[in-house]
């Protein structure tokens, strides 16, 4: 079964810890293989919004990471969670605002 | 060797107390995680913490000691012994106390070496030497907070957000700023339903999370407040109660409130009437409820007042001294080792400060203003100082107007050293000495949670941030470097402990511990404080404030010829107050954003840092561009009266306002601080205008 990394996006706040985690404790500096992308801010519904979201690069290592990568177990509001198919599918009909960040 | 785990507590910014684990291999730094026990933290740290073993090695750091060798400015040097650096600053020093007085000489301090621990051998060598003149930068930052919560409700309360139903952020931004402790607390609030509320003009990163956001115009937020108050007052949804048996000056507050109907809160702030009776309504109804407010209200023309106005709301709701709302421990009973009180006695009166009132009141924070120091440097009044000693401290390079003093510290001071891990624009462009300083991963120092900053009001620690690797270079602490210069100016006396550890000791005595025993337990000492002694303590106890209630009516300010009660004044700096100025400079400027991978100047060359944030910016709403030719990525020029700046620009929404520009003022090569003025300033405090500034953008092309 693959792994997959989740966000909430109700949780993420956009900070980089993900990033940099990612790059010290997998010593990897040359390749990003985690990004943050922020959607907004914009009006939407009459209400000024602005979402963050982390995305894993074609460098990710997710497959050989799992079940504790870095950049999930540094998230400093536990906005990241990793875990396996099954689950994901299963949160992400939670109602809560989860997005797939990374499937492998 | 393996990998060895050392536990110890971070100083990558000046609030922190965070816990962190740090493995270690053949004396390298590998990584470092959160410590999954630490109460500050909670495990939980930023992306500065992870990164921090890059500070080590940065090719940057100051080695061994230094004297110019060319002209001031020159940036040439010649290596010296720390033996030669300390006598040769001694020297001068005693010169200088024996021709003109010791108040002549000056230290500009940083939030480099944290607070805590580090600033009390500042106060201790000062106090000790006989000057006053121990500048920092707490006018602009979280002393105006101290100083009116000490004169309104006699000491700074914590926060119980982890018991909390509304948290109101007000010009704050913990989502970037106060990440481990704070926001991942406000997170988890949220996260079991409690309201959140943002105040701020600018769209941050917290505002995004808030079930409310309320964009307001710079400077105004002190009518906001009193327009809260009086819907709150009006609709009768005040704690009666507290306010008729625990409050001192009700009716004329409430007085002054009454004059700040919506509608008029809605012409002064620019929030919609009807937003204004949303967030009075939720705030006044939803408990219990915190505020927490930010440097966003401490650096205007109107801060104290400003201060005064919204930390009148928590007494006036019944938020003061319950579960889940504000609760104000009593302070940790450490000895006056650093002879604070010979400052505020002796030492204040006969320093450069022009704000002897709010200084007298910061209590442990102990110093004055560096816009003080500014002015004596400029004026040579009431004297003029003679000798700079810049530790650990950015002041000359991003406080408002940084260029204009750096040429006359430059032109006026008989000796300048700087004392810090990095070359930073101090060291090369003014001193005459340069001094390595260890950072937090090298040497032991004193940490203690301060209050205001705990995130839990249940909670008092102490402990001791350790050496994880060797010193870089030549590399001594604030604490080593001020011993040894003491010693050597005839104060030795002032340090009579082998090191930091023996200080220590004699410092946490009275709680019934040993320095050893925080040497021992790298988790520190944490004493759990029963909710039973401090809910409600004020019913039994009363306020340390000269009335013994809550003074919504100031009876210090009155005494010191402020106004007592909090009201309101448009910023000297604003399209209102300035309407010609505003002519030429249509746009209003804060220069306060501050991204969450740096702290001030700090860690700009982290380049896995600056890899995500290269350079500043300016951001400028969509439509406002639009108008000006400008688009994403265009280089901009930014003036103002004072100066100009030129940066790329974001053109974002996040700026909310059509009229409104937000740049950062960190990175330390930009001057972009050279935008603000150190005038005008707040009266009470000296806070300059940063957050509220006029000013006018256009597109450089090539």
């Amino acid at each position: 079964m693959k792994a997959a990394i989740l966000v909430n996006l109700d949780m993420c706040i956009g900070c980089n810890a993900c990033v940099i985690g990612c790059h010290v404790w997998k010593q990897n500096t040359e390749h990003t293989r985690v990004t943050v992308v922020t959607i907004g801010p914009a009006q939407s519904n009459g209400r000024l919004k602005m979402d963050f979201l982390p995305r894993m690069t074609e460098y990710c290592t997710l497959a050989e990471c799992a079940p504790e990568p870095p950049c999930v177990s540094l998230c400093p509001v536990q906005a990241l969670v990793c875990c396996d198919e099954r689950a994901a599918l299963e949160m992400l009909s939670s109602g809560e605002r989860y997005q797939v960040s990374a499937v492998a | 060797m393996g990998v060895q785990v050392v536990q110890t507590v971070c100083g990558g910014c000046a609030q922190s107390d965070c816990g962190i684990d740090v493995y270690v291999e053949d004396g390298k730094i590998i990584g470092i995680k959160g410590t999954a026990g630490h109460p500050y933290n909670r495990g939980n740290i930023c992306a500065k913490a992870i990164t921090a073993a890059r500070i080590i090695d940065d090719p940057n750091r100051i080695r061994y000691p230094m004297k110019r060798a060319g002209a001031r400015g020159e940036d040439r040097w010649v290596r010296i012994s720390w033996d030669e650096a300390l006598d040769t600053i001694a020297a001068k020093l005693l010169e200088v106390k024996e021709k003109y007085g010791p108040e002549q000489v000056a230290i500009l301090r940083g939030t480099g070496p944290g607070w805590e621990g580090s600033l009390m051998y500042h106060q201790l060598f000062m106090f000790a030497f006989g000057s006053g003149n121990l500048g920092c930068q707490g006018h602009m930052c979280k002393f105006p907070r101290i100083v009116t919560c000490a004169t309104t409700m006699g000491g700074e309360p914590d926060m119980d957000i982890d018991n909390t139903r509304c948290i109101l952020l007000w010009a704050s931004n913990p989502a970037e700023t106060s990440l481990p402790n704070y926001w991942s607390r406000i997170s988890k609030a949220k996260s079991r339903g409690a309201k959140l509320i943002v105040v701020d003009s600018r769209f941050s990163p917290s505002a995004s999370k808030a079930d409310l956001y309320v964009h307001i115009r710079p400077g105004t937020d002190g009518a906001l407040a009193l327009g809260l108050a009086h819907i709150i007052i009006k609709e009768g949804l005040y704690d009666k109660d507290f306010v008729e048996n625990y409050s001192h000056g009700f009716e004329e507050y409430a007085k002054l409130a009454m004059e700040f109907s919506p509608s008029r809160v809605e012409k002064i702030t620019g929030v919609p009437e009807q937003v204004v009776r949303e967030v009075a309504l939720t705030y006044g109804t939803t408990k219990p409820a915190v505020l927490f407010v930010g440097n966003g209200v401490e650096q205007l023309t109107n801060t104290m007042q400003t201060l005064r106005a919204i930390y009148c709301l928590p007494g006036l709701t019944g938020n003061f001294g319950v579960k889940g709302g504000h609760i104000l421990p009593s302070p940790l009973p450490f000895p006056d080792l650093a002879r604070k009180g010979r400052f505020f006695n002796e030492l204040l009166p006969k320093s450069v400060a022009r704000h002897p009132f709010f200084a007298s009141k910061v209590g442990g924070g102990a110093a004055i203003m560096l816009s003080d120091i500014y002015d004596a440097v400029l004026t040579d009044e009431p004297y003029p100082l003679r000798v700079a000693m810049c530790i650990g401290s950015a002041a000359l390079t991003i406080m408002p107007e940084s260029d204009r003093y750096r040429d006359l510290f430059k032109k006026k001071m008989e000796l300048i050293v700087v004392h810090d891990p990095m070359m930073t624009r101090e060291a090369r462009e003014l001193a005459d000495i340069v001094l390595p300083a260890k950072s937090y991963l090298e040497g032991w120092r004193f940490r203690f949670m301060r209050p205001g900053f705990k995130g839990s009001p249940y909670l008092q620690w102490v402990g001791l941030q350790r050496p994880v690797v060797r010193p870089v270079g030549e590399s001594k602490s604030d604490e080593e470097f001020l011993a040894a210069l003491g010693h050597r100016v005839g104060i030795g006396d002032a340090f009579p402990w082998n090191d930091v550890i023996g200080f220590v000791d004699d410092l946490v005595k009275p709680l019934g511990i040993t320095a050893q025993y925080l040497v021992d337990n790298p988790l520190g000492y944490t004493i759990q404080v029963s909710e039973s002694d401090v809910i409600g303590a004020y019913r039994t106890k009363g306020f340390n404030t000269p009335t013994k209630k809550f003074e919504f009516y100031n009876t210090s300010f009155e005494k010191a010829g402020y106004n007592p009660l909090p009201i309101y004044e448009e910023p000297l700096v604003s399209p209102v107050s300035q309407p010609t100025l505003a002519e030429e400079y249509p746009l209003i400027l804060s220069i306060g954003i501050k991204p969450g991978l740096f702290t001030h100047t700090q860690f700009h060359s982290v380049e896995l840092l600056t890899r995500l944030m290269p350079e500043p910016w300016v951001e400028i709403h969509p439509a406002t561009a639009s108008d000006l030719g400008i688009v994403e990525g265009d280089m901009v020029r930014v003036t103002t009266p004072n100066g100009e700046a030129t940066v790329k620009a974001k053109v974002s929404e996040a700026a909310v306002n059509t009229k409104m520009v937000f740049m950062p003022y960190s990175w330390p090569e930009y001057g972009i601080n050279n935008l603000a003025g150190n005038k005008p300033e707040d009266p009470i405090c000296g806070a300059p205008s940063t957050h509220a500034l006029l000013c006018k953008c256009r597109v450089q092309r090539v």
